[in-house]
């Protein structure tokens, strides 16, 4: 007898058995259940269980175990088998094609990320660094620009899209209401730096003339009206009348936006959200108006 | 001779000084702050003679009626920024009680607080609205065809409008404070107006907010409304007279309701920055102003340092009214201080009931 070990290993003819089996299986596993010899039709119609032999079971699990044994059975053809693996030589090429593509976007995502890393907080060559004071927001608000503002407009997908563009729009709201801020306030200690150095000037001039005043009030004094008028210079100027625009506008589109959040919100615990309650004071205003109206309309007949 | 250089020893002898009367100072203050401090403000007596929605209608019951008194009744229209509590803010210095007391049936509006839900409201609907309503309730109980009425700042712009709108019922006017020509660079409110977007804010907030608008009459002038102001204070901590009325004036101040927002939107569009009013193009109600219309006599009063309202915003109008019996008045003092302060006291509402008294028989 010769050693089963000796005989060259044929795939083709340990698949084709391996296949029959397996329709085999499946064949009898689709058949309907056996009834337990014994019992007769006595039973039938009596109990939960009254009937299970004639019946078909569960439709979905019949339907996928005779499409396993439809596909075992296919698969048991040594023609369809030997047709398959005639085209296994074409594989490494179908692979190639397909990685190729993806390690290249992969490669260019991560040559990306280190370029967006490597230039996090580098300057365009336009800022001025001698003058980081007036720089400093104008930076702030390019990176922003730049660097997170397009990740908050990415476009979102999906039933949540809606509620996370708006997260998305109150959080780019924030930071533009935050950098506006900053800037008004910047235009407002504006006159205190100019005033302390006109301040100083004209001290210095005074004590040249040896006219220095012997009393603090009257340094105090001095030194508010020339605030005064740097502020009155100040507040008519094109640049403060720009941040107060700005700053006026940045703070009712980040009231807006979180408005528009808390109305989703709402919306989602089922409770009248501000839009709601808006629309609802809107039709009292107009009800109202028609009833003054009607009410004049019989005053005067 | 000239002294030349600092003179340290002058000014050290000054500050040992003053850290010696400061001490005491601020020890009188610490007893005047914690002592029962009368800020009670609008303490002349009224009775509310109507009520619509927010809207109320004062009365102050004269205390004497002097057979030459103005008989016809005078209602005051107050602005929708801040509160009418200012023309009665502290005893000695109150309108209300002066006019009262020469005899006049004074009525004033007090616009209340409004809410969310009148944010829709138009000038349309406080115009001929409420002041046309309560001009009608005080016709009815004082049975006049015709009232006085009297404007103060943008209530005073109201009072121009309706006085176009509705010359019958009314038969002198006296605007106070009240802009009517926007179109000016002498005020620093009406060259930031041209610079804001109404429509966004109002989008964002509904009404206007008192908050935020007070916060923009302090920018007016930051040095004296931030910053002197107080340190003013803590010089006069010790005068409890003065502590007291420092604090009425406090309270007046920030006691600031929101404005409804589409009266605020239109406010600023058709007025600050369209300047419609003065050139009769304004629409209110589907109705065109015409400041022509107004043919009664009219006292202009204004004040001369006024940041808010300047002269610039005031001193057209007696040339565009209709009117052939108009005077303009212009004191030597501000926007509040018109109202407050002790010196035009003697020269503000004096002016008005004699200038009344004078048309009250024709």
């Amino acid at each position: 007898m010769a050693d089963p070990s000796d005989q060259a290993f044929d795939p083709n003819t340990f698949f084709q058995q391996w296949m029959q089996s397996m329709a085999g299986t499946w064949t009898g596993m689709l058949a309907p259940p056996r009834r337990p010899s014994g019992e007769g039709d006595a039973s039938a119609g009596e109990g939960p269980e009254a009937g299970l032999g004639e019946k078909p079971g569960d439709p979905s699990l019949e339907a996928a175990l005779r499409f396993a044994k439809t596909t075992a059975a296919a698969f048991s053809d040594p023609g369809k088998w030997s047709e398959m693996f005639s085209g296994v030589n074409a594989m490494p090429h179908v692979f190639l094609s397909m990685m190729q593509p993806m390690v290249e976007n992969m490669a260019g995502m991560h040559r990306k990320w280190l370029e967006k890393a490597t230039s996090f907080g580098k300057l365009p060559d336009d800022f001025d660094l001698g003058h980081l004071e007036q720089e400093s927001l104008a930076i702030f608000d390019r990176t922003f620009d730049a660097e997170f503002k397009k990740l908050l407009n990415i476009p979102q997908l999906g039933p949540a899209r809606e509620s996370q563009e708006k997260l998305n729009r109150y959080f780019e709201h924030f930071n533009r209401l935050q950098s506006a801020l900053a800037g008004f306030l910047r235009q407002l200690y504006g006159p205190l730096k100019g005033a302390y150095e006109a301040f100083q000037g004209r001290l210095a001039d005074m004590m040249e003339a040896g006219e220095l005043p012997d009393n603090a009030k009257s340094y105090y004094q001095l030194w508010l009206k020339t605030l005064e008028g740097f502020y009155m210079t100040k507040l008519r100027s094109p640049e403060f009348l720009e941040a107060l625009s700005e700053t006026l506008g940045a703070a009712a589109h980040y009231t807006q936006s979180k408005k528009d959040l808390q109305n989703d919100l709402m919306r989602r615990f089922s409770l009248p959200s501000h839009a709601d309650v808006n629309a609802l004071y809107k039709d009292l205003y107009d009800v109202k108006k028609r009833l003054k109206a009607i009410e004049e309309r019989i005053k005067k007949k | 001779m000239k002294k030349s250089g600092v003179p340290v020893d002058v000014i050290l002898a000054k500050l040992a000084e003053e850290t010696g009367k400061t001490r005491g100072r601020v020890q009188k203050a610490s007893e005047v702050l914690l002592s029962p401090l009368d800020t009670g403000i609008a303490r002349t007596p009224y009775e509310v003679v109507h009520t619509e929605d927010r809207v109320a209608l004062k009365y102050y019951r004269p205390s004497k009626r002097p057979a030459k008194r103005v008989k016809t009744p005078l209602l005051i229209v107050y602005a929708l920024i801040n509160r009418e509590t200012m023309l009665d803010l502290q005893p000695g210095r109150s309108v209300a009680h002066t006019m009262m007391d020469s005899g006049i049936d004074l009525y004033m509006i007090d616009w209340g607080y409004p809410a969310e839900k009148d944010k829709f409201q138009t000038i349309d609907d406080h115009v001929n609205g409420y002041v046309d309503t309560m001009v009608d309730v005080i016709r009815k109980r004082h049975n006049v065809d015709r009232i006085n009425l009297m404007g103060v700042c943008m209530g005073g712009t109201f009072s121009l409008i309706y006085t176009a709108l509705h010359p019958d019922k009314i038969k002198n006017l006296i605007t106070t404070v009240t802009p009517s020509n926007f179109d000016t660079d002498q005020g620093l409110l009406h060259i930031w107006m041209k610079h804001i977007d109404p429509g966004l804010l109002m989008g964002a907030y509904g009404n206007m907010p008192g908050d935020i608008m007070n916060i923009g009459f302090l920018l007016l002038n930051p040095a004296r409304l931030m910053l002197d102001k107080y340190i003013g204070f803590m010089e006069n901590a010790d005068d409890k007279n003065f502590v007291e009325n420092f604090v009425r004036m406090e309270k007046w101040i920030f006691d600031s309701p929101d404005v409804p927002g589409e009266t605020f939107r239109q406010f600023v569009v058709d007025c600050y920055q369209k300047n419609l009013l003065i050139q009769n193009q304004m629409e209110v109600g589907g109705q065109l102003v015409d400041l022509k219309n107004i043919t009664v006599p009219l006292l202009n009063i204004y004040g001369k340092f006024d940041h808010l309202v300047p002269p610039g915003a005031c001193d057209q109008l007696t040339r565009s009214v209709g009117s052939a019996d108009v005077e303009d008045v212009c004191l030597e003092t501000g926007h509040i201080g018109i109202y407050v302060s002790s010196k035009t006291q003697k020269a503000f509402v004096p002016k008005i009931i004699r200038w009344l008294k004078k048309r009250d028989g024709k």
